[in-house]
């Protein structure tokens, strides 16, 4: 599935923009990392690109279509696209946890529902005889939210769209999300993320989109990003802690001028620095 | 984003700048006499000073009869039923239980035009004065309470909360509902039906939610050592300018002029 | 657990008020919902059935009031019934949770929520009657007519306060009014 934000504004009641004239597109199995300041419209396009709010001005199209033309069916959309907010987990309203993840299944009307629910758990580590008739609203917050975002899987979207998918997780509860978001990814699921988690999103991303006060400051690679320390911090992206951590060895002379964002490239820049010296 | 209307309209008017207190009170003086007018004279007087409100507020027209229009069967009903069912001496046409009459027509209409009257005042009160400025001066008017044993104190301190809490579970709802239309909510279906579906998804969750936090802040509060305050609470001092003070004398004539003049 | 602190009760009723001026706010916004639910009387049950009879006779007053002078939800026109509608409301939803205890939660629910609905609806109708047709027409009629148009908004409370007071107390951010001994 391909998405295209062709020209998009999105303006309030009283004239401000939150959205200002904002193009990209999202590949068919790319992981896209959205990035920028409390209220640059990150979440505003995230709910524009899901088709739940209308745009002031421009078009959202997924695959070639206006998603808002004249007989477009939005809810054939809503089966294709998942979209996971902040905090699912006070989202849960279901006396089982089976009927809440199984309530899309039930709303679009999709067959072979107890198949999907078990796979959507069991996807999030749970135990589908175990965690099937529980109370959602007896789980701990870690589990409510693996439950919450099983209820985003169980359609098997095309597009998955998370907003602050990391806030409130534990570094377990992290390393888990990013894993289950390599998994998606190769399977060919085009994702969305949005994040302040600057770590998280050059660990996985293929691109990363920066806005700010509405408009698109930055659309590239991590490693076009990283290259330019000045852009990143003006962008208030910052820098990772592979990259921090090089920045200091390089201002000690141990390291090259080489992008580095990711521990792997710091661990294979550091092993090259010492082989290197071992030789010379 | 959606945008839910609190009502407010920011604007720079006289009245924007004038102080709650006195918008309430004036509010309260227009709708007793709105109450006790029966002449048309009197009504026409209290059309007048509504055009004037909305006037000094640049409160546009939409928005003082914002909201008539969808209770308009419920404004036929209730010119209906004292048309129909007024006891007047001189009916023009009875029939089993129903009797019409000229006495029953203009009681009908009267009516009518107090509620229009009552709606289009609160929508320019609601324009004009922030939800902060309307809890504060509802404490101030519930402060001669505590006289009588009501725990004026508490409640100003639960109003006051409340209002706080609006804005984040205002947020918190839109957000839900987003993230249940995302999973197929029919919230805009045309069976009645599916819409009352929709209720539980949005519903359960919004109050879960909200007494989370509530749940939090009073441990925070119980944290920090508040007790249930004892004794009486001071009364907030209030900074009249001449423009409060001439709203509240207008307030006061309209309501002499209702009572004495035009009942 | 423990029983609900003073505070608590203070701040969850606070809570209910805010929840009385969002919710006909989102319900607004699907068409002829809030005719048909009558959101703002949801909070207010709760809080009754929750933290008693005078938190909940202070939220069916200031829920009410806080809401028609913020966002004009009710209009100023429907206040008075509607104040006196919801503070019996949750005044008789408090006394009744207070003595009426079956051992089971959902017939202790069912039988403080009847008894409030129906109390506050009678009440209201005879306020709505005295407003807009003082003295010519039956309060009986005027009542009557009122409780009858109100059924469908009773029938939809009943099925969804219960669901709501059992997820709150799964949740554990209330009190369990019959707790399962463990062992």
């Amino acid at each position: 599935m391909r998405i295209d934000v062709k020209d998009v504004s999105y303006r309030y009641d009283d004239g401000s923009y939150a959205l200002n004239h904002v193009s990209l597109s999202v590949e068919k199995g790319e992981l896209v990392g959205l990035m920028g300041q409390t209220g640059s419209g990150k979440t505003t396009l995230i709910r524009l690109m899901a088709g739940l709010e209308k745009t002031t001005e421009g078009q959202i199209c997924i695959d070639g279509q206006d998603i808002y033309a004249r007989g477009a069916d939005r809810t054939a959309l809503r089966k294709k696209i998942s979209v996971v907010f902040q905090y699912p987990e006070y989202q849960l309203f279901s006396s089982t946890v089976k009927e809440d993840v199984g309530y899309a299944l039930k709303q679009f009307r999709m067959d072979r529902r107890e198949e999907r629910v078990q796979k959507a758990l069991e996807r999030m580590g749970f135990s589908y005889d175990a965690i099937k008739d529980q109370s959602p609203f007896a789980l701990s917050g870690g589990e409510k939210r693996r439950v919450a975002i099983a209820g985003a899987l169980v359609t098997e979207p095309e597009f998955l769209i998370f907003d602050e998918p990391l806030a409130g997780l534990d570094p377990v509860g992290r390393a888990d999300f990013l894993e289950l978001l390599r998994q998606l990814k190769a399977q060919g699921v085009t994702i969305l993320m949005i994040s302040h988690c600057v770590d998280a999103v050059a660990s996985c991303a293929d691109r990363m989109v920066v806005l700010q006060r509405g408009e698109k400051a930055f659309d590239g690679s991590p490693a076009a990003l990283f290259a330019d320390p000045a852009l990143a911090e003006k962008l208030h992206v910052g820098n990772t802690a592979a990259g921090r951590t090089a920045a200091l060895l390089r201002k000690k002379g141990k390291l090259g001028s080489e992008v580095i964002y990711t521990p792997s490239q710091l661990v294979k820049a550091v092993v090259a620095a010492l082989q290197g010296g071992e030789s010379g | 984003m959606s945008t839910h209307r609190m009502g407010y309209v920011e604007r720079n008017s006289p009245l924007h700048r004038m102080d709650g207190l006195s918008k309430l009170l004036f509010l309260l003086l227009f709708l007793i006499s709105v109450i006790v007018t029966q002449s048309v004279g009197g009504f026409l007087l209290l059309i007048a000073a509504l055009l004037l409100c909305a006037r000094l507020g640049k409160v546009s027209w939409q928005t003082v009869l914002g909201g008539i229009w969808q209770l308009r069967f419920f404004f036929l009903l209730i010119f209906l039923m004292n048309f129909a069912f007024f006891d007047a001496e001189h009916a023009f046409f009875s029939w089993w239980i129903f009797t019409f009459s000229r006495e029953g027509l203009l009681f009908g209409a009267k009516t009518v035009v107090r509620v229009l009257l009552a709606m289009a005042v609160g929508n320019i009160f609601t324009a004009v004065t922030t939800p902060v400025a309307i809890t504060g001066a509802m404490e101030t008017l519930l402060y001669p309470l505590q006289w009588i044993g009501v725990p004026v104190r508490d409640v100003a301190m639960i109003l006051g909360v409340a209002i706080q809490f609006v804005p984040l579970f205002l947020r918190e709802t839109d957000t839900i509902k987003m993230a249940q239309t995302a999973r197929g909510a029919p919230f805009y279906s045309r069976k009645l039906s599916e819409r009352a579906g929709c209720v539980l998804p949005l519903v359960l969750p919004v109050f879960l939610s909200a007494f989370k936090r509530a749940d939090e802040l009073a441990c925070a509060m119980e944290a920090r050592g508040y007790v249930r305050k004892k004794g009486r609470m001071p009364l907030h001092r209030r900074h009249f300018r001449k423009a409060d003070f001439l709203c509240l004398g207008g307030g006061i004539a309209l309501c002499m002029l209702a009572i004495f003049v035009f009942r | 657990m423990m029983k609900l602190s003073y505070v608590k009760k203070a701040i969850i009723t606070a809570a209910c008020v805010a929840l009385c001026v969002v919710l006909p706010m989102a319900f607004h916004a699907i068409p002829n919902a809030g005719g048909i639910y009558c959101p703002m009387h949801i909070p207010v049950l709760l809080c009754g059935l929750i933290c008693g009879a005078p938190f909940g006779l202070l939220c069916g007053l200031l829920g009410p009031l806080a809401s028609a002078l913020i966002t004009q939800m009710p209009p100023m026109a429907y206040l008075p019934p509607m104040l006196v509608e919801l503070a019996v409301y949750g005044l008789v939803a408090g006394v009744m949770m207070r003595f009426v205890k079956t051992k089971h939660l959902y017939a202790d629910l069912y039988s403080s929520l009847v008894a409030a609905m129906v109390a506050g609806r009678i009440v209201a109708g005879i306020a709505k009657a005295l407003i807009f047709a003082p003295g010519k027409i039956t309060l009986a009629a005027w009542a009557g007519a009122y409780f009858v148009t109100a059924l469908p908004g009773i029938i939809i409370q009943l099925a969804l306060i219960p669901s709501i007071v059992v997820a709150l107390e799964k949740a554990k951010l209330i009190p369990a009014r019959y707790p399962k001994k463990r062992g």
